[in-house]
């Protein structure tokens, strides 16, 4: 059974709610690419919840960093766990929109394109080294495969609220290239 | 003679050794042509894949590190 399976099966008999992010998600609007963990994004309310789950699945807590948990897999060839918490108000916004999805053999919801795209900016700010190539490379590929006109308005929106203006610019150059 | 064989026998061999003859000799294509395309490969395929290379990643020196400056402590609200 996949960790998302199990993560359904437990999240359904305590009523919570997860979002699949980062790489699976960014595959699921279109852009194939390697990813070595599993994340899911929950209301940060539900934090004990969560971890009870995490590790009565056999996952080893790792590190806590605040706004997010990370286990590591009980088996060599499992994804790693990492959980990222946010606002019971975020997490509402995030789910109204959010994109069905079959995932390794679970039904999973991951955010709508736009979402995915705010979550993938404010990384982008607010990120560190590799893991800023790993997201300039993940917004411009999914631009791509969507068609997204970086000139419109809701796209530089994005990058307003979640990021700054020169990293828009950067984005801009990279896909007029 | 090459670089590792005049080096000292007690000093340790650097992490990733490149043999000194290497890249004089090599001519490579031209590939600035390539068109990029989408792969066919399923998903769930491409995921199977990725989890049977985790024992190799994991392996590798500074995994942990690299893991743990991954994650972006800044909470995100929408």
């Amino acid at each position: 059974m996949s960790v998302f399976e199990q993560l359904n099966r437990e999240a359904a008999k305590q009523e919570l709610r997860f979002i699949v992010i980062g790489g699976h998600a960014v595959m699921q609007h279109g852009y194939q690419r390697g990813t070595e963990d599993a994340d899911i994004l929950v209301d940060k309310n539900d934090r004990v919840l969560w971890q009870r789950i995490a590790e009565g699945l056999g996952y080893k807590f790792h590190h806590d960093g605040g706004a997010f948990l990370q286990y590591d897999a009980p088996e060599a060839a499992a994804w790693d766990l990492d959980i990222m918490l946010v606002p019971a108000e975020t997490f509402h916004r995030l789910w109204a929109e959010i994109q069905p999805s079959q995932l390794e053999g679970a039904s999973v919801a991951v955010p709508s394109l736009q979402h995915l795209l705010a979550l993938k900016i404010h990384a982008l700010k607010h990120g560190h080294g590799l893991r800023v190539l790993k997201d300039m490379d993940d917004v411009a590929n999914l631009v791509l495969a969507n068609r997204v006109d970086v000139r419109s308005e809701w796209f530089r929106q994005l990058f307003e609220k979640h990021g700054n203006m020169k990293l828009y610019e950067r984005i801009v150059r990279i896909l007029a290239e | 003679m090459n670089e590792s064989s005049a080096s000292s026998p007690n000093e340790p061999a650097p992490a990733c050794a490149v043999p000194a003859q290497f890249g004089d000799h090599l001519e490579l294509p031209d590939w600035s042509g390539q068109r990029p395309r989408q792969t066919r490969v399923p998903t769930d395929e491409w995921l199977a894949y990725c989890r049977s290379n985790l024992p190799l990643i994991r392996s590798k020196p500074g995994y942990q590190e690299r893991r743990l400056k991954s994650k972006v402590s800044v909470e995100f609200v929408l």
